[in-house]
């Protein structure tokens, strides 16, 4: 198929997602626990929640590595979709709260609210908070993005904004008045979809989801960056102005690709957030984006497949050392973001690269 | 698909999705109507964008002027192309050449005065990507090439089709298109290299890569930017002959500080000093001509 044509490192990653989506919930629904290949529900979940990151990683690839547009927000996208599918899982709640109000949840009883503010109302229809969960996020970027491409921002300056948005919307969500939990956030879950999200069934389910997310993700990344639209962007990363003089909007091409990103990222923040159980606004924080700048970089640029290596990576490196040293898990990151910077400038992507090239090199070598 | 575009026509239909500066321009329309001392807009001609060399002339520069930080780069500039007409500009550095360029393709927006393509065309009121659509090609100082793409893919970028963006993100590529591609490769003696990133190329190739762009987008006017800057006797000779067997097809004009070059291809020579037009005439005109003698060819 073209679209996988000189993409081994994207087959091979759809394939390991294949094979996990189906060992996994065998593992773990079928094996007794105790026998030693059994896979605990909590792996289930931890790894489901890496593959929404490796969603959000391959969303950030996309602008970053195809359009060379440098996003340090795009954990904003992220949290909005996850606060979209957070008010859905509020409105389930119903009347099983702490205070039992059939409508408003706990918190706004808490703040003596008397009515539902009118942005939370469609929230208790699913199909309304998935349609929410992509248009959210994809408005946002589309006004952010349309002022800014359409100024011509980029580089650092842009980089600049997009984290002084995730952050404004930190402060925002911090805030009590805003209607969506405040510091405390979204939570105490009970069902999506009339499934117990404490069933293991229902974890297996929000895992095997979060696979087929990501496959069909970056799916449709490849598809945007081996058609000539795609090569459009790589013009415009690399030479802006005569991509403008041979006649593309420059603009317009930006705010396409960066809103359909930020529509991905809403996506993987809608499935990450009936996993883990929360969402607050600790997830605009600008360390979350700088983060996730991180596993992209150590995956390997505009590869998207290493953008998935480099989330799952970092993700166990980040569960392990903050479970085993939690004091040393900063430093490990930063000293990582340096290392790869120095020594694997393409990544890990790009090592395997160099590997495959060497080898080929040394066969023909051998034969002649 | 789709076949090649008639540029001038396929500005005119751009209903599209995300089109805001239909708006933008409605309400500017709508300021400038209000205006006492205009007439409707309603009861002029819009701006149309056919293409008008009925007269001769495919490009008007008239009364132009622009100045940065008070230093004026262009001053009261006149200055006119035929159609089918290869014309080289020749001055000393600072004389306004590239900046003329600029103002062309929308770069830079002048103080004063007016630029037409063809009678009809006001090149003041277009953006960047519109004027490269509607015909006019521009190959810049330095050799700007998609260093990532393969040469093919840069000219497959280039070439003249619907920019918009879910037309290109459909779009494939037929076989009249790669037909024009491999003739294209074929005019600027690349063909060889077709499947080469263009960032290895060396800096005479990448000079010939991107005049090849510039054939892609079928424009009937190139601006061609010192096209023989750090090229080797051998490959100015073919920079030469290139760009000769254009004219008639397209008209080209072209900046050029190697005097030899200039030269060889040259039938008229326009000489700028100090942003406006000092001499105009055959090479030996002006060669002659006491003025030119003394602030550029003397020195």
């Amino acid at each position: 198929m073209g679209l996988f044509k000189g993409d081994t490192g994207g087959q091979v990653m759809l394939g390991l997602l294949l094979a996990l989506a189906i060992v996994v919930p065998v593992l773990n629904l079928a094996v007794p626990e105790g026998n030693p290949l059994h896979v605990s529900t909590f792996t289930v979940t931890l790894l489901g929640k890496y593959l929404t990151y490796a969603l959000l990683a391959v969303a950030v690839d996309l602008v970053w590595g195809y359009l060379g547009i440098l996003s340090l927000g795009h954990g904003a996208f992220f949290a909005l979709g996850g606060y979209a599918m957070g008010m859905y899982l509020m409105r389930q709640i119903g009347d099983r709260g702490v205070y039992g109000d059939p409508v408003l949840p706990d918190f706004m009883v808490f703040l003596d609210w008397q009515a539902l503010p009118w942005f939370w109302h469609g929230f208790d229809l699913f199909w309304f908070a998935a349609l929410m969960v992509m248009l959210v996020p994809g408005a946002l970027a589309f006004v952010f993005g349309w002022l800014a491409f359409r100024s011509r921002v980029t580089g650092v300056y842009l980089s600049i904004i997009t984290q002084a948005l995730t952050y404004a919307l930190m402060l925002a969500f911090f805030r009590n008045e805003m209607g969506f939990g405040g510091n405390n956030g979204l939570t105490d879950f009970k069902d999506l979809l009339g499934f117990d999200l404490q069933a293991d069934g229902t974890r297996v389910g929000l895992f095997i989801a979060s696979a087929v997310a990501l496959a069909l993700g970056y799916i449709a990344c490849r598809w945007i960056v081996t058609s000539k639209l795609g090569r459009v962007a790589v013009a415009i990363r690399d030479a802006e102005a005569r991509t403008r003089f041979i006649g593309y909007r420059v603009d317009r091409v930006k705010v396409a690709i960066w809103t359909f990103s930020a529509m991905l990222a809403g996506i993987a923040g809608a499935l990450y957030v009936p996993q883990v159980g929360i969402i607050n606004p600790g997830e605009f924080s600008p360390l979350n984006s700088i983060e996730l700048v991180v596993w992209v970089a150590v995956g390997g640029r505009a590869t998207l497949y290493g953008a998935v290596i480099g989330a799952v990576v970092v993700n166990y490196g980040k569960t392990y050392l903050t479970g085993a040293f939690p004091e040393i898990w900063l430093f490990a990151l930063g000293g990582l973001f340096v290392l790869v910077t120095l020594f694997l400038p393409q990544g890990i992507a790009g090592l395997f690269r160099q590997l495959r090239r060497r080898r080929s090199d040394t066969a023909t070598g051998a034969t002649a | 698909m789709s076949p090649v575009v008639d540029n001038g026509r396929d500005l005119l239909r751009r209903e599209r999705a995300f089109d805001f500066s239909a708006q933008r321009q409605a309400w500017l329309q709508f300021k400038e109507s209000m205006r006492r001392d205009q007439t409707f807009e309603f009861m002029v001609k819009t701006q149309d964008l056919e293409l008008d060399v009925s007269h001769g002339p495919i490009l008007y520069i008239e009364d132009l002027s622009v100045s940065f930080d008070g230093f004026k780069a262009i001053n009261h500039l006149n200055f006119y192309v035929d159609a089918g007409e290869l014309r080289c500009v020749i001055g000393a550095n600072g004389a306004g050449k590239t900046t003329m360029m600029d103002i062309i393709t929308g770069k830079t927006r002048p103080d004063a005065g007016s630029v037409y393509f063809g009678q009809k065309i006001d090149l003041l009121r277009l953006s960047e990507p519109e004027i490269a659509q509607i015909g006019i090609g521009r190959k810049f100082q330095k050799p700007t090439v998609f260093e990532h793409h393969t040469v093919f893919e840069n000219l497959e970028l280039a070439m003249a089709a619907d920019k918009r963006v879910f037309s290109t993100l459909l779009a494939k590529l037929t076989a009249t298109q790669r037909d024009r591609i491999d003739e294209v490769l074929e005019t600027i003696g690349l063909g060889e290299y077709a499947r080469r990133e263009a960032g290895s190329l060396s800096h005479g190739q990448k000079q010939w890569l991107e005049i090849g762009m510039l054939l892609m987008q079928d424009p009937l006017l190139l601006l061609v930017d010192e096209p023989v800057a750090g090229m080797t006797h051998q490959e100015m000779d073919r920079t030469a002959e290139l760009l000769l067997s254009l004219q008639g097809k397209h008209s080209v004009v072209v900046v050029e500080h190697d005097m030899d070059f200039v030269r060889s291809i040259a039938r008229r020579v326009t000489v700028l000093h100090q942003g406006s037009v000092l001499a105009e005439g055959s090479m030996e005109q002006v060669q002659n001509d006491p003025r030119v003698v003394e602030v550029y060819l003397g020195e």
